[in-house]
């Protein structure tokens, strides 16, 4: 296979983002680090420096004014963000995130990644999925087509026999929750209905699940760990 | 050889070069994309049969013109081509290993990580019992206990074992190019330190690293664990973020 031939998959996710390609008889999902997940994080490092991924999700804490996340739900919104003195579209800072997934890509196959498939909720607007084939196109990809997330799982996942089948696929993420009904049929996969939270996600059980066992060490041991406790460092 | 004789014979060696040609013709498939009606505009009729000798000599030596330009053509082409096709020839068992050998790489390092994880927390459990097992020498062992050299309980002992323990992990850390971030005192640095406490402190400058809640480290030059970090940072600015 030549490099123009190449087609990969992006997930650009609200809270993480990742890229796979179809090599060597099956799907594999590329990048470093054993998550191969980049948060879908951009930042500007008090030297100018762009940061991109985890480095930029490290400073959040501290430089929260320098750091951006969740760009994915002001796509299509006519709204720019203000990262230290520089002022950013949700369609560049995405381009930022979908540059690096297409490096990582690169690095990974050992050929340059030209050509990209990028999947939107089946909720997304024309006007926001326009802005994700904008970011694309800024970010050197040639988007061959918008996917519904929906229909890229129910493909991922109930390709191959061919028979008719109505499914209902969830998608839970970092940031947002999905659901959606889907039929498939063959290669046809048809979005029904689709609908979704977009201010809830794993994110969230990870804080409630916090404070349920600050609360239980509170109550038990009369210790507040939000305090500053030592222990809680 | 008579004149008569050299006529027969080039007769049958024409005859049967010519059965040869329309033998092998008939074997081969015709050439896809062309239309039929071509072929059959190319077949000669009863009356311009060309199987007489001048027109068998002139298809000869019309064929011989065109395997000597063919001949040309391809040499010229293998001299454009030949440095290009023989560099790229010979990159491509190169470029084949190099890409198995980034992927056993990656494969190593996955198995690696694992265990270097593992590794990890570990000495960060054998740092914390150590530093737990001094604060509780430090409390039982007054003034007067330390003047009378009194001998060693069991949680000095212990005390010596975290450390005996401590040294040879970060022996066999080190051996495998694993090192522990420098972090405390230095500047903020994102792509090896994850700020999770901020301090306003007009005192240090800004992005000073106060503590380490939280040992990083670094295996072959990258990060692999970032450390967890408190930093200063010397007066807030507005946040405009999203």
């Amino acid at each position: 296979m030549v490099s123009d031939d190449l087609i990969v998959g992006i997930d650009l996710g609200t809270t993480n983002s990742e890229i796979a390609a179809f090599v060597e008889g099956r799907v594999q999902v590329l990048g470093p680090g054993a998550t191969r997940m980049l948060p879908s994080c951009v930042g500007i490092s008090p030297s100018g420096a762009l940061l991109i991924g985890e480095s930029a999700r490290n400073q959040q804490i501290l430089y929260p004014e320098r750091t951006v996340r969740s760009v994915k739900r002001k796509m299509g919104s006519p709204e720019t963000i203000r990262l230290a003195d520089r002022t950013f579209t949700p369609q560049e800072l995405s381009a930022l995130i979908l540059r690096e997934l297409a490096e990582w890509g690169t690095r990974s196959l050992g050929r340059p990644v030209r050509k990209a498939v990028i999947t939107v909720p089946a909720y997304f607007s024309d006007a926001q999925r326009n802005a994700t084939r904008e970011a694309g196109a800024l970010a050197g990809l040639d988007v061959v087509r918008i996917f519904n997330e929906p229909t890229a799982a129910s493909l991922a996942y109930g390709h191959g026999d061919g028979r008719r089948r109505t499914l209902m696929i969830y998608d839970l993420g970092g940031g947002t929750f999905d659901v959606s009904i889907v039929t498939t049929e063959k290669d046809v996969t048809e979005v029904l209905a689709s609908h979704g939270n977009t201010q809830l996600g794993g994110d969230d059980f990870d804080q409630l699940l916090l404070e349920r066992l600050l609360a239980a060490i509170q109550n038990r041991h009369g210790i507040d760990l939000r305090q500053g406790h030592r222990v809680a460092n | 050889m008579s004149d008569v004789d050299q006529s027969a014979v080039r007769e049958r060696i024409l005859e049967r070069f010519t059965r040869w040609l329309d033998e092998a013709l008939a074997q081969e498939e015709p050439p896809s994309g062309i239309a039929p009606e071509l072929f059959a505009e190319g077949k000669p009729t009863p009356e311009e049969d060309p199987r007489d000798l001048y027109s068998l000599w002139a298809a000869a030596t019309a064929l011989t013109q065109e395997i000597k330009l063919q001949g040309r053509a391809f040499k010229e082409l293998s001299d454009t081509l030949g440095p290009g096709v023989k560099a790229a020839l010979e990159a491509q068992p190169q470029i084949l290993s190099e890409l198995r050998a980034t992927r056993a790489a990656e494969i190593k390092r996955a198995a690696w990580q694992d265990i270097l994880d593992l590794l990890l927390d570990l000495r960060d459990r054998l740092q914390r019992g150590l530093s737990s097992a001094r604060a509780h020498v430090a409390k039982k062992t007054g003034l007067w206990e330390r003047l009378l050299r009194r001998p060693h309980d069991a949680t000095e002992a212990l005390v010596k074992g975290y450390e005996l323990t401590l040294v040879r992990l970060n022996e066999a850390l080190e051996r495998n190019d694993v090192h522990e971030i420098a972090c405390a005192g230095l500047l903020f640095d994102p792509h090896r330190m994850r700020a999770v406490e901020m301090e306003v402190r007009p005192d240090v400058p800004d992005g000073t690293v106060l503590e380490v809640y939280r040992a990083g480290y670094e295996w072959n030059g990258d990060a692999v664990r970032p450390a967890e970090v408190k930093v200063a940072r010397g007066q807030t600015e507005n946040d405009h973020g999203e």
